[in-house]
């Protein structure tokens, strides 16, 4: 329970004070539809936030694409230039498991439509 | 009552991330918002465009909103922020008010008119500096406390009492209002 303090002095008015609050006392203003601006702008100040980190993981992975499969093709030519024995030697059995390019982009493709898709179920 | 209802709507719109919530807080408080911007520039367009960015920046803001004052009065602080953060960018704020300003020095009619209102209040106003405008609207315009315009201006409790007497005696001296007038 909260408990209120009435301060009286405040409460006591001199002839100014009616005055002035005759002078600055206004009408109700009608709505006319500006609550309905404001909630269009909240939703969509929403939509926007919602839709920046997929947006820009989008278009960041639309950019990062390209040198990063180039990345990996040059890192898998030189493992696989490397001679066998010494892979063998350095004990690299992982080399030949390495996984294809193609299966490691949709793998990455698929991972990233998860994060999306959990992001938006949040968010609803 | 109000205050209570209010605060379900900050929380239904803070949790759930209710628009429509806050919409309804939107419908409740916009005339007092909106009227407080309209005193305070003096320009009805400004001021409505002043009050939706407030409602915008209250709307991010919403989780800072404690529930220990009025809502209203918070409301009032985010529109006053909002308000001061606009004047800094820009000058047109100034150019109103001296327009204003000219317009009610130069305009001579006598003070008490009734009918006349809104150029009474232009000059009581011209009279104000901007923190004294700021504060006799917040408290005769708004009904705010002193404690809530404290909090709404970030001015201390003890100033805003100096301002608001301040205020009271430059429009008291300046338009000769005496006691038994309405007494």
């Amino acid at each position: 329970m909260k408990s209120v303090i009435i301060n009286m002095v405040e409460r006591q008015k001199d002839a100014t004070d009616i005055r002035l609050e005759a002078l600055f006392a206004s009408e109700i203003l009608s709505d006319d539809g500006f609550s309905v601006v404001i909630e269009k702008r909240v939703r969509r100040s929403m939509w926007i936030r919602r839709m920046a980190l997929p947006v820009a993981t989008i278009v960041g992975g639309a950019i990062a694409v390209k040198p990063l499969a180039g990345l990996v093709v040059s890192a898998l030519n030189i493992v696989s230039k490397l001679p066998t024995n010494v892979s063998d030697k350095m004990n690299m059995p992982f080399v030949d498991s390495l996984p294809a390019l193609s299966t490691i982009m949709i793998g990455s493709v698929v991972v990233a439509g998860v994060i999306l898709a959990t992001r938006l179920l949040e968010e609803y | 009552m109000q205050a209570t209802f209010d605060n379900e709507l900050v929380s239904r719109a803070v949790v759930q991330h209710d628009a429509a919530a806050f919409g309804e807080l939107v419908r409740r408080h916009q005339s007092q918002v909106r009227n407080f911007l309209r005193k305070l520039t003096r320009d009805f367009v400004l001021a409505d465009d002043l009050a939706q960015d407030s409602f915008v920046h209250a709307w991010d803001k919403l989780h800072t909103f404690s529930g220990q004052g009025s809502f209203i009065g918070w409301l009032l602080k985010v529109a006053y922020t909002t308000f001061l953060q606009s004047k800094r960018k820009s000058k047109r704020y100034d150019e109103i008010l001296q327009q204003v300003g000219k317009e009610a020095v130069t305009s001579e009619s006598s003070y008490g008119d009734s009918s006349d209102e809104i150029t009474d209040l232009d000059k009581f106003l011209v009279v104000l500096n901007e923190e004294e405008r700021a504060v006799m609207i917040l408290s005769y315009g708004c009904g705010l406390s002193h404690r809530e315009i404290s909090d709404a201006t970030e001015i201390a409790l003890g100033t805003v009492k100096s301002i608001i007497f301040r205020g009271k005696e430059k429009i008291r001296k300046r338009f000769e209002i005496s006691d038994h007038q309405y007494g």
